[in-house]
C-alpha cells in the first residue's frame, strides 16, 4: 500500500524495525523517513514499521513524533537485504515549534473517541502571539465573538450555545477558581500543551453544568525541567509576555510556575465613525482612534511538591494572584462611547493537589484537588460626562453606564473540592467516578449607595458523575454510559417577592443528567462515534431568589436544559510521506427554559428571570488536514450551523396564536464559517539546526442578520457583513527550537472587523515575538 | 526538495496575497440611506417581535387603517440602532430623543415606502431619559425627562426645523424626605402654561410618595406657577412617549388620569379634572377608575365631547404584564361614568402602549389578540359601534404604537 513498485527488487532493500518510546511503550505512527528521499512510512500500532523499496545506498533515517525528540540514525542499504534498526524516542515535554504532526497525538487519540470534541496541539501555535481565544476561534463548531481587541469582552459559543452554557477548565478545575482574570482571552497559548473543547457532551471527569460543551486547558504536566519564555510586542503599544516553567531539586523537590502579562493600550483606528462637525452642522464619518481602552492583566500561579513517591504519585500545594484593569470604551455597540468608565479586579487563590495510581489495587487511581479563591473587581463608573469618538465630552445628567454613578464592588470568596477515581478492572472495563464540591458566595454593593452587600447570595453545588466505559472487539468499539446528579444549596437573606415582601430564602434542589458516548473503527482508517447528553444549566442564586431590591425572586425558575446529540467519522490516511486527515460531524441541539431577565410588571426599574425561550440547533461541521513531512501542513474546515427558535407561544402564555418567530432561524448569531490556514517550514535552510516557517491563516464568517431573517424590508435590516480575516506569520527558530523569533501581521488586508453588530476590531496589525525554550 | 520547498513557500505568498485583495470588499454598514423623504405614509404601525433577547421593533405604514392587512414578512422597518417606540409623531414626521439607545441625538425622521429616512440630527446628551413631550407650537417641541438620579427635572424646548435645542433645568419641590426621587410623566401645553405630572418615588417595593402631583410652569418663563397634590391617588399622568393619560377637552377642561400600579399597593386609579383658566384641581372631582370600571386604569385618549377611551385591567391577577388582561371602556369624563365596556374587543396585552388614535369620528384600537386574528379596530364615535379595521398578521409579541402621520 505504501510504495509503488517503481525498480527491480535487485537493485532495492528495505528498512524495518520498531519504535519504542523510554519507558518500553510501542509507539504507533511515529513519521520514519529517509532524509533527502521521498521515502518513508509510519510505524503500526505495534510500533513496527516497514520501508521497503529503498534502492541500495547510505541514508540517515529520521523517527518524529509529536511529544517525543526526534532521533536520526545512518544506515547503509544493500540490495536484496532488510536492515534492522530500532528506535527509543524519549518524551518531550514541550515539542519545539516547528515540527509539524505527524504521528497519532494524544489530541487524534481524543478526536477518535466516541466524545465529540476538538483537541489542539498547540504547539503549533507557540511562535505566535495568538492567546487561546484565537486559537480556538479556528477550530470547528467553535465561534469567539470578541467585542474589540485585546481583553475585550467575548462571547464563546459550541455549536451555537454560548454564554453560560459554556464552562471553562484549567486541567479539569474550572477557571474561576484561578479567579475571573483567567479568562481565554487572556492566557497566552504557551501556557497550554493542549485544549480540548468537548462538544454538547462531557466526560463526568469535568464536573460542571455545561448545557452546550466545555473548554478544558492541558497544561505540562510532566516529570522533564523545561522552561518556555516569551515576549511580543506590536501594534497598539501591545505587549504580552509569558513563562512556565519546571525544576526539581536535589531533594527531589519539584517546583513549577506559570506566569504572564498582558498589556495593550488597544488605541486602534475606529473607521467611519460619525462625529458632529460643529461648523457644517452636521454628523461627518471620521477615522478615529480608541483613546479609551487600555488593558492591563497579569498572573503567576506557582506550585510546590513531590512526585513519585510511595505515597503519592503527585502532592503539591500552590498558589496564584492574578488581576485585571480595563478602561471601557464603548457599550453594547460603538454609539456609546466611554471615556472614564473602569474595571479592575484581583484574585488570589491557594491550591492543594494529591494523585495516587493503584490505590489500595491496581487499576484503581485517585485524583483530588481543593482550593481557596478570593475574587474581587470593581466597577468604576463615576463620571456624569458624554464622550464622543474625538476624545471630546460634555457634561450630562447622568453617569456613563448606568443612570447613576457607581463604584461596585463584586466579591465572589469561592471554595472548591474534586475528587476522581478512576479503576480499570481490566483493559475491557473502566470506571470513572468524579465529585466535585463548589460553593461561591456572590457579594455585590455600590460604594456610593451603601458599605455592603446587606443579601449576599450563596451556592454550594454538588456534582457526582459516574461512568463505565467498555472496550470491546479488539478495541474497534468503546463505548461510555455515563449519569450525573447535581444537587444545589442556595441561600440568601432576603428575597423580594412578587407582592414586595421580604421572605428569607434557602433551598435545595437536584437535578439528574445522563449521557453515552460510542466509538466503532469500521476499518484501522475509518472510524465513526456518536454521543449523546442530556445536559443541565443550573440556576444561580440570583436568578432564582433576584438581588433583593430591584430583582425579585422566581423559584419556580427551572435549569436551562438540552438535548444533546452528536454523530460523526473520521479518516486517517497515510501514503508515503502524505498524511490525510478527515472528520465531519452532524450535530444536534434541542434546548428548552432559557433563563433571562424580564421587566417585571411594567415596572422598569425591577425584573425578574424567567424560562423566556427555547432553541433547536442542527448543524454540520467537517476539516480536512493534510502534511507532508514536516514541511507542509493545511488545514480547512467549515462550520453549519441552523439555530431555530423552537418558542412557540409568547412567555407567560401556553397557547392561542403562535409567535411570528416560532422557527426561525435565531438572529444575530453566525451560521456559517470557515478556516483555512497552512503553514510551510524548512529545517537547516538558513544553518544547522534551524527553522524557517511561514504559517498564514484566514477565518471566515458568512454575514448574518442581526434581527430575523423574515421580518422588515430587506433594505432597512441590519448585518453584520461578511469576514475574511487573514493572518500572516514568519518564525525563524534556532538550536533547535531553543531561540525564536517570530514576525506577524494580522489581519494583513486591514478588513473592518466585526464579529458583533457595530463593534469594530482592530484593522492590520504587526507583532514581534521572541521566543527561549529549553528542557 | 528545497525546489519543491520554494515552489511552495511561493505558491503560498501569491494565494495568501491574492485572497486579500479579492477578499478586499468595501462594504457599508451604514444602515437604511436614502433620499429625504417628502411625504409618509398616512399611518404607522409599531410592533415587536421575539422573545428577549431576541426582541425587534419595527414600523410599517398603511395607506387605510379601515380595510386591508399588514404583515411583517419582508415588509416594514427595522428600526433597530435607529430609533424605538418611546417617539414622537407630528406633521408627517418623527422626532426621536435618543431615550433608550444613548446615541446621544436627537433625530428627525420621515417614513415613506419602508424607508425611514434621517431629515436632521443632532447631537443631544442632555437628557435621556426623556419621559414626556408637547407641542407649544408647530415648530416648538418641550422635552421633559429626569436626571440619572432622579433628583433634577430637566426640560429642553426644541426648534422643530432647525432641531436647535435650549435646555434647562425646572424648578419643583424638592423630593420629600425619606424619598428617593422624582419620575416625571405626563406634560401638556395649555394656554402659556405647560402641566408635568409627577412623582416622588421610593426604592421599590416601598411605595412612592402617596400624593397625585401636577407641576404648572409658566411658558416660556419656566416659573413655578404651582405644584398641586392630592392624597387620594398617586403616579399622576401617563409618560406620552409611551401612551396617553390626559384629556383636554372642547372647554377647555383639563382631566388627568393617574395611575398608581407599582407606585402604591392601595391606592385607586382616578381621573382628576383641572378646570379652564384654574391652577388647582377641582375639589368636586374625583372619578374613581377601580370603583367604576372593576380594575385600574391605565392610559386615556380623548374622543371628543368630554369622552374619552380608557384602558384598563380588565382580568386576572397575572403577576407580569405579559398576560391579555387589558380592556378597553368609553368613559364620559364631564358626567365621571362609563358610558360602556368596548367587550367586542379581545383582551389585550401590554400596558404601556399608543394603541388608540382618533381621527374624525374615528377612534382606532389595535388590539392584540391572544387568539384569533388581530385588528386595528375601528369604534365609531358617533354611533357608539365597533368594527374590524385593518389586520394585522399575527403572532407578534407587542403591538406598540399606533400613528398617524399625515
Amino acid at each position: 500500500m505504501l510504495m509503488v513498485i517503481s525498480a527491480s527488487a535487485q537493485q532495492t532493500g528495505s528498512i524495518a524495525g520498531a519504535v519504542r518510546s523510554a519507558t518500553g511503550q510501542p509507539l504507533g505512527d511515529v513519521a520514519i523517513t529517509l532524509k533527502g528521499t521521498n521515502k518513508g512510512a509510519y510505524t503500526k500500532k505495534d510500533g513496527n514499521y516497514l520501508v521497503d523499496q529503498v534502492p541500495a545506498g547510505s541514508y540517515t533515517v529520521v523517527a518524529s513524533m509529536l511529544g517525543y525528540t526526534r532521533q536520526e540514525q545512518a544506515v547503509t542499504v544493500t540490495a536484496g537485504k532488510t536492515i534492522t534498526l530500532r528506535f527509543t524516542l524519549a518524551e518531550e515535554s514541550l515539542s519545539r515549534e516547528g515540527v509539524t504532526v505527524t504521528g497519532k497525538t494524544q489530541s487524534r487519540q481524543l478526536k477518535e473517541s466516541g466524545y465529540a470534541v476538538n483537541a489542539i496541539d498547540t504547539k503549533r501555535f507557540a511562535n505566535t502571539t495568538s492567546d487561546i481565544n484565537s486559537v480556538l476561534n479556528r477550530t470547528t463548531g467553535v465561534k469567539v465573538r470578541e467585542q474589540g481587541g485585546m481583553g475585550s469582552e467575548f462571547n464563546f459559543s459550541i455549536n451555537g450555545l454560548s454564554g453560560r452554557a459554556v464552562r471553562f477548565f484549567i486541567d479539569g478545575i474550572p477557571t474561576e477558581v484561578m479567579g475571573s482574570s483567567m479568562t481565554l482571552n487572556n492566557i497566552p497559548v504557551n501556557l497550554a500543551e493542549r485544549v480540548e473543547i468537548y462538544k454538547g457532551v462531557l466526560p463526568v471527569s469535568l464536573g460542571a453544568d455545561a448545557l452546550g460543551g466545555a473548554v478544558n486547558l492541558v497544561t505540562n504536566q510532566n516529570i522533564k525541567n523545561y522552561l518556555d519564555a516569551s515576549y511580543s510586542f506590536g501594534s497598539f503599544n501591545t505587549h504580552r509576555a509569558a513563562v512556565t516553567g519546571q525544576v526539581t531539586g536535589k531533594s527531589g523537590i519539584v517546583a513549577r510556575v506559570s506566569a504572564f502579562l498582558n498589556y495593550s493600550d488597544n488605541n486602534y483606528i475606529m473607521k467611519a465613525m460619525e462625529l458632529w462637525d460643529e461648523d457644517k452642522q452636521l454628523y461627518v464619518k471620521k477615522d478615529v482612534r480608541r483613546f479609551h481602552d487600555q488593558y492591563r492583566s497579569y498572573m503567576t500561579q506557582a506550585e510546590v511538591g513531590v512526585m513519585n513517591k510511595k505515597w503519592a504519585d503527585a502532592f503539591f500545594v500552590g498558589a496564584g494572584f492574578s488581576a485585571t484593569d480595563r478602561e471601557i470604551q464603548t457599550g453594547s455597540n460603538q454609539d456609546n462611547v466611554y471615556g472614564a468608565a473602569m474595571q479592575n479586579g484581583h484574585a488570589f487563590n491557594t491550591t492543594l493537589r494529591y494523585r495516587k495510581d493503584h490505590l489500595f489495587t491496581d487499576g484503581l487511581n485517585l485524583s483530588v484537588f481543593a482550593a481557596h479563591t478570593e475574587d474581587k473587581y470593581t466597577i468604576t463608573d463615576t463620571t456624569a460626562y458624554r464622550y464622543f469618538w474625538d476624545g471630546s465630552r460634555v457634561p450630562g445628567n447622568q453617569a456613563e453606564m448606568g443612570a447613576i454613578k457607581q463604584r461596585t464592588h463584586i466579591s465572589r470568596p469561592r471554595n472548591f473540592a474534586r475528587a476522581n477515581f478512576s479503576y480499570t478492572l481490566n483493559p475491557m472495563h473502566g470506571f470513572n467516578l468524579n465529585y466535585t464540591f463548589d460553593q461561591v458566595t456572590n457579594k455585590n454593593y455600590n460604594e456610593l449607595l451603601t458599605d455592603k452587600d446587606h443579601n449576599p447570595g450563596k451556592i454550594g453545588k454538588h456534582m457526582v458523575g459516574l461512568g463505565y466505559q467498555q472496550t470491546l472487539l479488539n478495541s474497534r468499539l468503546t463505548n461510555t454510559f455515563f449519569g450525573k446528579w447535581y444537587g444545589m444549596q442556595l441561600q440568601q437573606p432576603e428575597m423580594l417577592s412578587g407582592n414586595g415582601s421580604y421572605v428569607s430564602a434557602s433551598g435545595f434542589k437536584s437535578y439528574f443528567g445522563y449521557g453515552m458516548a460510542s466509538r466503532f473503527n469500521i476499518l484501522p482508517v475509518l472510524g465513526v462515534k456518536a454521543s449523546y447528553e442530556k445536559a443541565y444549566r443550573l440556576q444561580e442564586v440570583g436568578e432564582l431568589f433576584g438581588n433583593g431590591y430591584d430583582q425579585i425572586g422566581n423559584t419556580k425558575l427551572k435549569p436551562e436544559s438540552s438535548n444533546n446529540v452528536n454523530a460523526g467519522a473520521f479518516v486517517t490516511l497515510k501514503k508515503g510521506q502524505h498524511r490525510f486527515y478527515a472528520e465531519g460531524s452532524w450535530y444536534f441541539r434541542n434546548a428548552a427554559d432559557f433563563i433571562y431577565a424580564v421587566v417585571y410588571q411594567s415596572n422598569s426599574r425591577v425584573s425578574r428571570y424567567e424560562n423566556t425561550s427555547k432553541v433547536q440547533i442542527n448543524g454540520v461541521e467537517g476539516e480536512l488536514q493534510y502534511d507532508f513531512r514536516d514541511i507542509f501542513h493545511t488545514t480547512v474546515n467549515v462550520s453549519y450551523q441552523q439555530a431555530l427558535n423552537n418558542t412557540k407561544y409568547a412567555p407567560g402564555s401556553n397557547g392561542g396564536t403562535v409567535e411570528a418567530t416560532y422557527r426561525n432561524k435565531i438572529p444575530n448569531q453566525p451560521w456559517l464559517f470557515g478556516n483555512a490556514l497552512a503553514s510551510l517550514g524548512r529545517n537547516n535552510l538558513l544553518g544547522k539546526d534551524t527553522r524557517l516557517q511561514l504559517n498564514w491563516d484566514m477565518q471566515y464568517v458568512h454575514w448574518f442578520y442581526l434581527t430575523w431573517e423574515a421580518y422588515g424590508a430587506a433594505a432597512t435590516k441590519n448585518r453584520v457583513p461578511n469576514q475574511y480575516i487573514q493572518n500572516l506569520g514568519l518564525t525563524y527558530s534556532l538550536q533547535n527550537g531553543k531561540y525564536n523569533i517570530s514576525a506577524e501581521c494580522r489581519n494583513f488586508t486591514d478588513q473592518r472587523a466585526y464579529d458583533n453588530f457595530r463593534l469594530q476590531k482592530p484593522g492590520r496589525a504587526y507583532y514581534v515575538k521572541m521566543r527561549y525554550f529549553i528542557k | 526538495m528545497s525546489i519543491l520547498t520554494r515552489k511552495l513557500f511561493c505558491a503560498a505568498a501569491l494565494l495568501s496575497v491574492l485572497t486579500g485583495f479579492s477578499a478586499c470588499e468595501k462594504y457599508d454598514d451604514d444602515i437604511v440611506s436614502g433620499n429625504p423623504g417628502n411625504g409618509s405614509d398616512n399611518y404607522a404601525i409599531w410592533m415587536q417581535l421575539g422573545s428577549w433577547p431576541n426582541t425587534t421593533q419595527y414600523v410599517v405604514g398603511a395607506s387605510s387603517l379601515t380595510s386591508g392587512a399588514v404583515s411583517l414578512k419582508g415588509n416594514g422597518v427595522e428600526v433597530t440602532s435607529k430609533a424605538d417606540y418611546g417617539i414622537i409623531p407630528h406633521k408627517g414626521y418623527y422626532y426621536y430623543p435618543s431615550t433608550n439607545s444613548t446615541n446621544g441625538r436627537l433625530s428627525k425622521y420621515s417614513l415613506k415606502d419602508n424607508q425611514l429616512t434621517t431629515i436632521k440630527e443632532v447631537p443631544f446628551t442632555y437628557q435621556t431619559g426623556v419621559s414626556s413631550y408637547t407641542w407649544v407650537d408647530d415648530a416648538t417641541l418641550v422635552l421633559m425627562g429626569t436626571n440619572g438620579r432622579g433628583n433634577k427635572l430637566l426640560c429642553s424646548v426644541v426648534d422643530a426645523n432647525t432641531l436647535a435645542i435650549k435646555n434647562m433645568e425646572l424648578p419643583v419641590n424638592p423630593v420629600p424626605a425619606g424619598y428617593a426621587g422624582m419620575m416625571s410623566r405626563s406634560l401638556d401645553y395649555i394656554n402659556g402654561k405647560l402641566y408635568v405630572g409627577l412623582v416622588y418615588t421610593a426604592d421599590w417595593p416601598a411605595p412612592a410618595y402617596p400624593k397625585a402631583i401636577v407641576a404648572i410652569f409658566d411658558y416660556p418663563s419656566m416659573k413655578l406657577v404651582a405644584q398641586l397634590e392630592d392624597g387620594r391617588s398617586v403616579g399622576m399622568g401617563q409618560a406620552n412617549m409611551w401612551m396617553s393619560g390626559t384629556v383636554l377637552d372642547d372647554k377647555g377642561d383639563y382631566y388627568l388620569l393617574s395611575s398608581p400600579g407599582w407606585l402604591s399597593p392601595s391606592l385607586p386609579s382616578a381621573v382628576y379634572k383641572i378646570s379652564a383658566g384654574q391652577q388647582q384641581y377641582d375639589a368636586s372631582y374625583f372619578f374613581n377608575m377601580n370603583q367604576a370600571l372593576g380594575g385600574p386604569a391605565f392610559s386615556m385618549y380623548s374622543i371628543g365631547n368630554g369622552r374619552a377611551i380608557v384602558k384598563y385591567k380588565a382580568a386576572g391577577e397575572a403577576n407580569t404584564d405579559e398576560g391579555h388582561i387589558y380592556g378597553y371602556a368609553i368613559v364620559d369624563l364631564v358626567r365621571a361614568t362609563v358610558v360602556r365596556k368596548l367587550t367586542e374587543l379581545p383582551l389585550d396585552k401590554g400596558e404601556s402602549l399608543q394603541t388608540v388614535m382618533v381621527e374624525g369620528n374615528n377612534a382606532y384600537i389595535m388590539v392584540n389578540a391572544e387568539t384569533g386574528k388581530d385588528y386595528v379596530w375601528i369604534y365609531d364615535i358617533a354611533n357608539g359601534t365597533v368594527n374590524t379595521g385593518l389586520e394585522i398578521a399575527g403572532g407578534y409579541d407587542y403591538l406598540l404604537r399606533i400613528d398617524k402621520l399625515k
